[in-house]
């Protein structure tokens, strides 16, 4: 694959982008979690997040997350997950 | 399977998102595919990596978050990849990873794409071969 990078109107180079490809398999930013070694780790699929929940925060900062509600998509049950200490929210 | 990768987009792996109607492109709706699968989107695209500019990482970090810089960051690029090299790819092997979970290689260009190749550089374009992984592509 050849991709051109332009700065303003000064080309800057022309090169090659490897690909996340090998031996005809792709692996992908799921291949993070899978065969981790660590246990502390818990990876839910078909669970999606409706909404953060917010607490008035008395600290200085106005809202603070305190934990997640969601659901899982078979089911529909409800599951509210709360945590200790933060939040990533990866969203693409 | 990489050669399908097209035949997902729109498919119960995608979010099926769309624009709303673009005023500079005729009111068209754009879809924009992203990946509902564990992995994201990097388990339905066209799979290459490409790292950010230096420049953006360093800008990132001098806005006050400590370790985003570049030269912070290139332990973790490293860390997140097993590069298998090629003997006709000159990588840059300062700047590539041995031990990493993503599995990446350089894929040899069609006949008619090293023409295309040629023709940039008769153009005047540097040739950088490992460039999208360098961190050089500063102004974008």
């Amino acid at each position: 694959m050849i991709f051109t990078r332009y700065c303003f109107q000064n080309s800057l180079g022309v090169g090659h982008a490897v690909r996340t490809v090998h031996n005809g398999v792709r692996t992908t930013s799921a291949d993070f979690v899978y065969n981790f070694n660590k246990t502390n780790l818990t990876v839910r699929t078909g669970v999606y997040v409706d909404r953060i929940i917010l607490e008035k925060n008395k600290e200085g900062c106005e809202y603070k997350a305190i934990g997640v509600e969601a659901h899982d998509d078979a089911s529909g049950e409800s599951i509210i997950i709360k945590v200790k200490k933060e939040i990533i929210l990866s969203a693409g | 399977m990489l050669g399908g990768a097209a035949a997902l987009i729109k498919s119960v792996y995608d979010w099926n998102y769309d624009t709303i109607p673009q005023k500079a492109c005729n009111n068209r709706i754009i879809a924009v595919p992203r990946g509902r699968v564990l992995g994201g989107c990097s388990a339905m695209n066209g799979s290459l990596l490409i790292r950010g500019a230096k420049a953006d990482y360093d800008r990132i970090a001098s806005m006050g978050n400590a370790g985003w810089s570049w030269d912070e960051m290139m332990p973790f690029f490293k860390a997140s990849e097993t590069f298998h090299p090629a003997e006709w790819f000159e990588a840059d092997l300062s700047v590539r990873g041995t031990n990493g979970p993503l599995h990446t290689e350089p894929y040899p260009l069609a006949p008619i794409s090293e023409k295309i190749l040629e023709s940039f550089i008769d153009c005047g374009y540097d040739y950088k071969p490992d460039m999208f992984v360098q961190g050089e592509f500063e102004g974008l």
